[in-house]
């Protein structure tokens, strides 16, 4: 099946400043892709290119098969709800959930139109606050409309710039899974760019890290989890962050400089060889090891606690169930989930 | 006496708002206390009222057995990092830095000094020479803590340091906060509206709502035995789920169905709160409702499944099977469970 | 401290709305008692029984002689003040229009050496406008525009444009872009966002930037003063025209008219009070 968007080799720089270098990216006719990148990372850019608001110094993006480079932004039929604008202040709630129908191309009837924004209205929970003006809403009520403008146009394709990242951290929580929701209920097709990793692990069908202005890696959340392709994903993903340890094989082992023996290797890795190890907190058990670790500290994390231990001279994160014995000082033994950690051979650190 | 005490302080603005409504609080010397609630809870006003950056309308604050109310913030040998790094641009980081030494009329060479071990100490000697455009949001924040430390005083007021920062500098910097906290052992007000930033940071977290103080406590405590609902529902990522219902002779109903049995709570309206850890997906349990979101964590998932009356979140291993959309049944762990008193908010068991 | 922030209130006010209080009692005189040279300052309703003391009959003939055609003048006040409103608005709706529109192309387009043109317009105000009374003079004699109300409200908008330009761009700035981007989206066409976004989120800006443009030309005496002293004449030079009058200044009209001649101004800068405060913290409420 051919996919919706179709983006080739995008690249674009500002000035000396290179924004994107080459970006190939695919997404499919229902799918929900979280573009993950840190602030940046070109996310923007990319969202306004696709957008048709930027014109690309090369590449080509395509929509629904058919070449879209030279098309104005309302030729593209897509919805983009920014990071820094919801609303226009001036206009109320209802005027603008149907200011995007009025554009004088689209030729509704004002039935329809009536029509359109009720049913957002109603998706979106916002019936109440159809006559009050933008400017007197909440965060949370501004950024609900926001999205309900973008519903209400029947767009084949909808870009989302950050729009929770503005809101208390509560506030974003309940408004993430209420759109996770509802995007699964709509079907319709999201690129959704953003530096909160939570937001792109619970939202996404599809993550693609972007980084350096590339696609670093692109797979499910699980997999962009679980098998980071690089130190760098592998960062960028995850809380607490993952540990990254600079070790060498030695004796069948993943051995760090200072001797911490982290994790068996395999039995062809030919001793000597350089690697970097990336193990996720919570595949970092206190016990069951060979000792020569000190806990440094130890934080409440809700459900969870997280452990930073002093491992021969390498600090070590272990993510553990709240309320056990540890202190700051104690001596442990933690040993590592082999099967678990990812292993990045001839990767200079 | 402890060394910052508040007592029955007040803050009404002319315009009639209450911003805070009679806090007592006292907090001794090295400690980490943080202030977490919502916009517009009155934790910032609580901040800046000990900064002396505003004047409490009522009540009376002590710094280290010396009554404040009347001293400007100069004399109240303070240190206070704003949410907007409130740099100033025309100077160098090094001149950023050294400011607050130059009115106190320090000697150069004790000055050199001081600006050279603080940088060094927050890692940014590299950076001394340049202009704050010129540094990444985390740079910035780490200049302007600088600042606030270079002066070494009684006390460290953060109002949202790490507001501005994006999801990935935000974990460095909580750590390396944490850390330069405990080694300088300076007593530390921080302001915040994050829950994680507030339990990871915390000796103690004061948890504020509509200008009061709903919980004050160590961070494992408050999220463990919130005591009120609103506690409850904010700390925690996602917060308790909540269930309302009738208690009658020691038994919990919910719409007739029998939850739970040997309530310790006195007969009528009783709401029971449960973490998601203490949920699980149970063939035998009484709560049945449709999944309607099973979303990747990392570490876990976190479920959420539409009973009657109300959405309940749960975490399930990540190797769990799917539960997307599924009809699903569910139990929970009495022992954990906390219950409140729907009309007061109060925990009662 | 309440009672201290109080007086302290008073007598600023006292202080600057002095003048403005003896103006309006002035007009409220007869011409003798205007210039009685004993002090009298309390209107009464009939001829005071003591010739001096701080009494005067209260009369409002300065306003019924406003009508009047005074020695000195061409015309009655209220032809003047006609003459005042006509250039004042002309000039302000043109500077206002042609200010917002140039504006609108230095915040929203990529102008090359944006910079250096924004200058140049600054520029035009260094000189003091009199300075090119002259060459206006000779340039207005051959075009005819001498004694028009088109000629001074041209110069006028010429003389403000700068201003408008300056201060709308400042306005326009401070609207995010994101607000024209999202119509783009939506449909719109750049024009169409312009007109049915951007410029009403800039009502403000046009608010104060017209009260400014209204004030400079309202008061303007130079200019007037020279090229329409035989036409069109404004208020200001009205009243500087009655200084040759044969038979002394009518003090008690020309108070009652500086008076009226005040009046629209207050109410239009009150009518846009609100818009103007907003003004002022403009970019300041938010982060």
């Amino acid at each position: 099946m051919k996919p919706l968007l179709a983006i080739r080799g995008l690249a674009k720089s500002y000035g000396a400043v290179a924004a994107l270098r080459g970006v190939d990216l695919d997404v499919g006719e229902r799918e929900f892709l979280v573009v993950l990148g840190a602030t940046g990372s070109g996310k923007t850019t990319l969202l306004r290119s696709i957008a048709g608001l930027l014109a690309p110094d090369a590449g080509t993006i395509e929509l629904g098969g058919r070449a879209a480079n030279a098309l104005s932004p309302a030729e593209r039929d897509i919805a983009y709800v920014f990071q820094n604008f919801s609303l226009y202040p001036s206009m109320t709630v209802r005027e603008n959930l149907a200011f995007p129908l009025r554009a004088p191309g689209r030729r509704l009837e004002p039935a329809v139109v009536d029509e359109r924004v009720a049913r957002a209205a109603g998706l979106l929970r916002i019936e109440r606050l159809l006559e009050r003006p933008a400017r007197r809403l909440s965060g949370g009520e501004m950024q609900r409309v926001a999205i309900g403008r973008a519903i209400v146009r029947e767009p084949r394709l909808f870009l989302m710039d950050e729009p929770l990242s503005n809101l208390d951290a509560k506030l974003r929580e309940e408004l993430r899974v209420e759109l996770a929701g509802l995007a699964r209920e709509l079907g319709a097709p999201v690129v959704w760019v953003t530096h909160d990793h939570a937001e792109a692990l619970s939202l996404a069908d599809r993550v693609a890290v972007l980084g350096d202005g590339r696609i670093l890696q692109s797979g499910t959340p699980r997999e962009v989890y679980e098998r980071p392709a690089d130190a760098r994903v592998g960062r960028l993903v995850g809380f607490p962050p993952i540990n990254v340890l600079a070790v060498a094989a030695r004796d069948g082992w993943w051995s760090t400089d200072s001797g911490a023996r982290i994790a068996p290797c395999a039995p062809d890795v030919p001793g000597g060889a350089r690697a970097e190890l990336g193990v996720r907190p919570e595949h970092v058990a206190l016990t069951g090891g060979d000792g020569g670790a000190r806990v440094k500290a130890v934080e409440a994390l809700g459900p969870a606690a997280l452990v930073v231990l002093d491992w021969c001279g390498s600090e070590v994160r272990a993510l553990v169930e709240a309320g056990g014995p540890q202190r700051a000082g104690d001596s442990v033994a933690p040993r590592v989930d082999a099967a678990l950690a990812c292993v990045w051979r001839n990767q200079p650190l | 006496m402890s060394f910052l005490s508040l007592e029955r302080v007040e803050k009404r603005y002319p315009d009639g708002t209450h911003a805070v409504r009679g806090i007592d609080l006292s907090i001794e010397r090295g400690e980490f206390v943080v202030l977490l609630g919502p916009s517009g809870c009155g934790k910032t006003t609580t901040l800046r009222m000990i900064a002396g950056l505003e004047r409490h309308s009522a009540g009376t604050i002590h710094i280290d057995g010396r009554d404040v109310s009347g001293l400007a913030p100069s004399q109240r040998d303070i240190g206070f990092v704003f949410q907007f790094y409130a740099l100033y641009p025309h100077l160098s980081v090094r001149e950023n830095v050294a400011f607050p030494l130059m009115c106190a009329a320090v000697a150069k060479a004790d000055r050199e000094r001081r600006v050279r071990e603080v940088a060094a100490s927050v890692g940014i000697e590299a950076l001394l020479e340049r202009k704050p455009r010129e540094l990444s949001g985390g740079d910035q924040q780490r200049v302007s803590l600088a600042r606030a430390m270079v002066r070494e005083p009684a006390a460290w007021l953060m109002d949202e340091p790490l507001g501005t920062l994006d999801a990935g500098q935000r974990a460095g910097m909580v750590e390396f906060l944490r850390a330069r906290q405990r080694e300088a052992g300076v007593t530390t007000v921080y302001v915040t509206h994050d829950q994680e930033e507030a339990l990871r940071l915390a000796d103690r977290v004061v948890v504020m709502d509509q200008g009061r103080i709903e919980q004050c406590g160590p961070p494992a405590r408050v999220y463990a035995e919130p005591a009120t609902l609103f506690v409850a529902r904010f700390v925690g990522s996602p917060g308790m789920n909540l269930v309302a219902g009738d208690c009658a002779g020691g038994r919990f109903m919910v719409a007739g169905a029998r939850i739970a049995d040997d309530v310790r709570a006195p007969d009528g309206p009783l709401v029971l709160g449960l973490r998601p850890e203490h949920v699980r997906v149970d063939p035998r349990g009484v709560l049945r409702g449709r999944c309607r979101l099973d979303a990747f964590h990392g570490a876990c998932r976190y479920a959420w499944v539409d009973t009657p009356g109300t959405r309940i979140a749960l975490r399930v291993s990540a190797a769990a099977p799917a539960l997307a959309a599924a009809e699903v049944a569910l139990g929970f762990d009495a022992a954990h469970a906390c219950w409140f008193d729907p009309a007061s908010g109060r925990r009662v068991a | 401290m309440r009672l201290v922030r109080w007086l302290v209130l008073v007598a600023g006010l006292s202080f600057a709305a002095l003048p403005l209080l003896w103006m309006g009692l002035s007009s409220l005189k007869s011409r003798e008692d205007a210039i009685r040279p004993h002090l009298n300052f309390v209107p009464a309703l009939g001829a005071p029984a003591d010739p001096h003391s701080f009494e005067f009959e209260a009369t409002g003939t300065a306003y019924a002689h406003l009508s009047e055609v005074h020695a000195g003048a061409q015309a009655s006040f209220w032809s003047h003040l006609w003459s005042s409103v006509v250039i004042g608005v002309l000039s302000t709706l043109a500077s206002v229009a042609l200010g917002t529109a140039c504006a609108l192309g230095f915040s929203r387009l990529e102008i090359r050496a944006a910079k250096d043109w924004l200058f140049f317009v600054l520029s035009t105000r260094f000189m003091p406008p009199l300075a090119v009374v002259v060459p206006v003079l000779l340039m207005y004699r051959t075009l005819d525009l001498q004694g028009t109300h088109l000629g001074l409200a041209l110069l006028y908008t010429v003389f403000n444009l700068s201003l408008a330009t300056w201060l709308m761009k400042g306005f326009l700035d401070e609207i995010p872009r994101a607000y024209e981007e999202a119509a783009l989206v939506d449909g719109y066409t750049r024009a169409q966002a312009l007109w049915r976004v951007v410029l009403p989120e800039a009502r403000t800006g046009i608010a104060v930037t017209a009260v400014f443009c209204l004030i400079s030309a309202w008061n303007e005496y130079g200019f007037a003063m020279t090229l329409n002293s035989s036409g069109a004449v404004t208020v200001p030079a009205y009243f500087a025209g009655l200084q040759g009058n044969i038979e002394g200044m009518p003090w008690p009209q020309i108070a009652a008219g500086a008076l009226l001649f005040v009046a629209p101004i207050v109410v239009f800068t009150w009518l846009a009070r609100a818009h103007l405060l907003r003004g002022i913290t403009f970019g300041t409420v938010k982060q």
